[in-house]
């Protein structure tokens, strides 16, 4: 008896549903039910964009942290490297190598040239012929030397 | 069945009621934890994923002065045991051991303690930590701490000194520019998961620290290498304990290399005895024997005791307050100008010399060369050297210290002392550091070369460096010699007491265009028939020199002109009896003497040599205010027989002594024993056949 009267309140308000007057209403409920779907699919698409985001975020933070972790080790390998280099140029090194690999022996002297460009030039002219090598010319200064010499005692 | 309904609803009110009680309290405590007491558990969480680390700052560069590094810092693995996570410590303990330097039990011990976590063995090298990680030892793990290495192994090993497993210096520059190149250690705080990883995006905050600031050193590695080099093949030929060889810079004095032996590897000092480590260029005293006349010499010079032209007179021995002191040649030198003196390393006739400044005099040239006291040079424990009290020095010490003999001295202590006559009479502090650098260049702590004191002029210096030259063109120094350069030096030797044991020693100035550097070669505790220092530290210094020379590319100059030259020339000494001492004064340097006055007075009442006696040009013509002084200067009596008359009588005359003769011919013995002091009053008596 008690469920009969609900089903009869149930069938009254489904008929106050089609009646004309309630049209407007019920229009409005559809688009309040529209907006709460999109606002709940802008939300949810809203919340996976940002846990994705967050989980890029770890992401890249866990590549940088293993970068930063490579980086040192390198620059940690590099400095061990750059004193192994100077170990192996080292002067003392250098020198065993030079004596047990290459059997080379310590110069027992030393000679030092020095280079010297200040020496000075001779200069040489043609003019400065010696002489007693032209013969003739010899000749013939001493007769001219002859004739224009004049004696003081000569008479003439 | 009502009963049975009513038992029924009875219960499931009990038990609803029971959990409604238990949601309740459990309601409660979530409040407590979650609101009341949140900041206490937040507080617990948080100390659970943060970790709080230091980071040790790097420790600073030690580099050499042509950029080359000496001593770095690099990470290093430490091996550490976690006894809760060993699963067969026998096992552990035996594979551990077979790889790290502890034994297997000392291993066990530590790997079955309660300690959490503990280091077995600290800062080890690479290949070893690869092979331990390749075992894969459960409960052996590594953490890394920073390791100081010494890049050039034994090289400058006294001087840079080493660092403790802390990282502190320990010894040598590490130790006193400690401050400076350990830096300040900073902070780290990260969020971890329970795995010990870094949580990406965490708490990660840094407090940064400092590192250490790099140093520059004055010393050239290659120059270094050379100076080592050279200690390591002397001992080969000489029987010695230890030697030391320091070059510096003259101008700047910047020490250049400062080598010694027995040296030690500074990467493992541990396993060299600890008289390995000593820089005994700083830390020790010898008695510089010889190589001290150079001190002697000067003062002289600079006082105006003396001159190059004096004349002095060696019989082989001289007697000071009845002791005897003789020279190392037995049969003396015998008549000899000054220059000769240095040349021939005379003793008598540096004690002459010695005795002829006052004591306070020649005390406190030796105290402004800067003997005596610590140079300043920043290296740990740098010892003070011996000289005196003043009130213990009476004319026997006077005599001694005149020959380098009675005192101790340090290498750098004499190498710096040296320095100031080879740069013109300027004592300058040592130098091992040039530079700081902080990373900032505005901060950078630049040490700048110091000038101590003006010791002497720069003609004197000159002087004396001209007639060192003269000891090593002619004199014992020719061992030192190296053609076409310009190379003034002085040998020593000094004999241990009561042991057949020497101390030899050489120090050069080496004359070139920009700077004159100064080199000093020790051997310590030499023994054998080999020991004196013109036949063992002079031929190292010539080596060394000579490599240093080629490798600053100095060239030789065949053509250099000869540095000293006596002029022969004899002057008569005028009489300046009663004049004025200035007029005097100029009246005597105008006519080419040297001019000494004693005793304050404005008139001259005696001279010596007397007036009418010809003595060399540029001679020392002492000039007294009374007679008293005079009488009471006491002079060395020199040995006349084998002498003509006129010969005897001219040589006493230009010392100031008064002959009686007796006889003609050569002189066969005379009435004072030669090397004794007499006063000027007292006359000699001569025997003449």
């Amino acid at each position: 008896m008690y469920l009969n009267q609900n089903y009869v309140n149930l069938d009254t308000q489904s008929n106050f549903l089609n009646e004309s007057s309630y049209n407007f209403t019920n229009v409005k409920k559809q688009a309040f039910i529209i907006i709460y779907i999109f606002m709940l699919v802008f939300i949810s698409i809203s919340i996976l964009l940002y846990v994705s985001q967050i989980l890029n975020i770890n992401k890249q933070s866990s590549k940088l942290l293993n970068l930063e972790k490579k980086l040192e080790s390198i620059q940690a390998q590099n400095e061990r490297l750059e004193v192994e280099l100077s170990s192996k140029t080292s002067l003392a090194e250098i020198e065993k190598i030079a004596k047990e690999e290459l059997n080379m022996v310590e110069a027992s002297s030393k000679e030092t040239l020095v280079y010297n460009n200040q020496f000075k030039k001779e200069e040489t002219y043609v003019a400065d012929i010696p002489k007693e090598k032209f013969f003739l010319a010899q000749i013939y200064d001493k007769i001219i030397k002859e004739v224009i010499t004049v004696q003081a005692e000569s008479l003439e | 069945m009502r009963d049975f309904n009513e038992t029924l609803k009875n219960r499931v009110i009990f038990y609803f009621a029971v959990v409604f009680i238990l949601f309740i309290i459990l309601v409660l405590r979530l409040f407590w934890i979650q609101v009341i007491n949140s900041a206490e558990y937040e507080h617990k969480a948080l100390s659970q994923r943060v970790k709080e680390f230091v980071v040790d700052s790097e420790r600073g560069i030690i580099y050499d002065n042509t950029g080359r590094k000496l001593a770095v810092s690099l990470p290093a693995k430490t091996v550490v045991a976690l006894p809760d996570n060993v699963i067969n410590p026998e096992k552990t303990a035996s594979k551990l051991a077979e790889l790290l330097d502890i034994s297997y039990s000392t291993i066990y011990r530590r790997i079955t303690s309660d300690a959490a976590a503990i280091f077995l063995q600290r800062k080890i090298d690479n290949n070893l930590y690869q092979k331990i990680k390749a075992k894969e030892i459960r409960g052996i793990t590594f953490t890394e701490e920073s390791k100081r290495y010494y890049t050039e192994g034994k090289l400058a090993s006294h001087i840079i000194g080493f660092t403790g497993i802390d990282n502190n210096g320990l010894n040598g520059l590490e130790l006193s520019y400690n401050n400076h190149l350990s830096g300040k250690a900073g902070k780290m705080i990260v969020e971890r998961d329970a795995e010990g990883k870094t949580i990406p995006n965490g708490i990660r905050e840094t407090v940064p620290g400092r590192d250490g600031y790099n140093v520059h050193l004055t010393i050239d590695e290659v120059i270094q290498y050379m100076a080592e080099k050279e200690l390591k093949n002397a001992e080969t030929k000489f029987d010695f304990s230890g030697g030391s060889i320091i070059v510096m810079d003259s101008s700047n004095g910047d020490i250049l290399a400062m080598a010694n032996t027995p040296a030690f590897d500074p990467n493992q000092f541990g396993k060299y005895p600890e008289k390995n480590w000593r820089n005994r260029a700083i830390n020790d005293v010898f008695e510089p024997g010889s190589t001290f006349k150079i001190i002697t010499a000067a003062s002289a010079l600079e006082e105006g005791v003396i001159t190059e032209n004096d004349i002095l007179t060696d019989p082989g021995h001289i007697y000071v307050e009845g002791e005897e002191i003789s020279c190392w040649s037995r049969y003396g030198h015998g008549k000899q100008s000054f220059a000769d003196v240095v040349k021939n390393s005379c003793n008598p006739g540096f004690v002459e010399v010695g005795l002829k400044m006052d004591k306070k005099i020649f005390y406190s040239y030796i105290k402004a060369f800067g003997f005596g006291e610590q140079t300043g040079i920043r290296v740990p424990a740098e010892a003070r050297g011996i000289i005196p009290e003043y009130n213990r020095i009476g004319s026997v010490e006077l005599a001694t210290f005149s020959f380098g003999h009675g005192l101790s001295v340090t290498p750098i202590q004499l190498v710096t002392a040296i320095s100031s006559i080879a740069n013109g009479g300027k004592l300058m502090r040592p130098r091992l550091v040039k530079k700081v650098d902080t990373g900032n260049s505005s901060e950078n702590i630049i040490n700048e070369p110091q000038v101590v004191r003006q010791v002497i002029s720069k003609s004197t210096a000159d002087k004396t460096k001209e007639l060192l030259k003269q000891v090593v063109e002619s004199g014992t120094g020719t061992q030192a010699a190296i053609e076409g350069y310009e190379i003034g030096g002085k040998t020593g030797t000094a004999k241990h007491y009561n042991e057949d044991v020497y101390d030899s020693s050489f120090i050069g100035i080496v004359s070139t265009e920009a700077r004159d550097l100064v080199v000093l070669t020790i051997l310590y505790d030499i023994q054998g028939e080999t020991y004196y220092g013109s036949q063992t530290a002079a031929p190292v210094f010539r080596n060394l020199t000579s490599n240093i020379l080629n490798y600053l590319n100095i060239k030789p100059d065949t053509n250099h002109k000869k540095g000293y030259e006596i002029n022969n020339q004899e002057l008569e000494v005028p009489n300046v009896k009663g004049k004025s001492f200035l007029n005097a004064e100029s009246d005597l340097r105008g006519k080419g003497f040297n001019v000494k006055l004693i005793g304050d007075g404005e008139t001259v009442r005696d001279q010596l040599p007397s007036s009418g006696i010809k003595t060399n040009y540029n001679s020392t013509v002492w000039l007294f205010a009374d007679e008293k002084s005079k009488n009471e200067i006491l002079l060395a009596v020199p040995d006349f027989r084998g002498m003509t008359g006129m010969e005897a009588i001219k040589l006493a005359r230009q010392k100031g002594l008064e002959l009686v003769l007796d006889g003609s011919g050569k002189v066969i013995g005379q009435s004072v024993y030669p090397g004794k002091r007499i006063k000027s009053s007292k006359k000699i008596n001569l025997k003449l056949r």
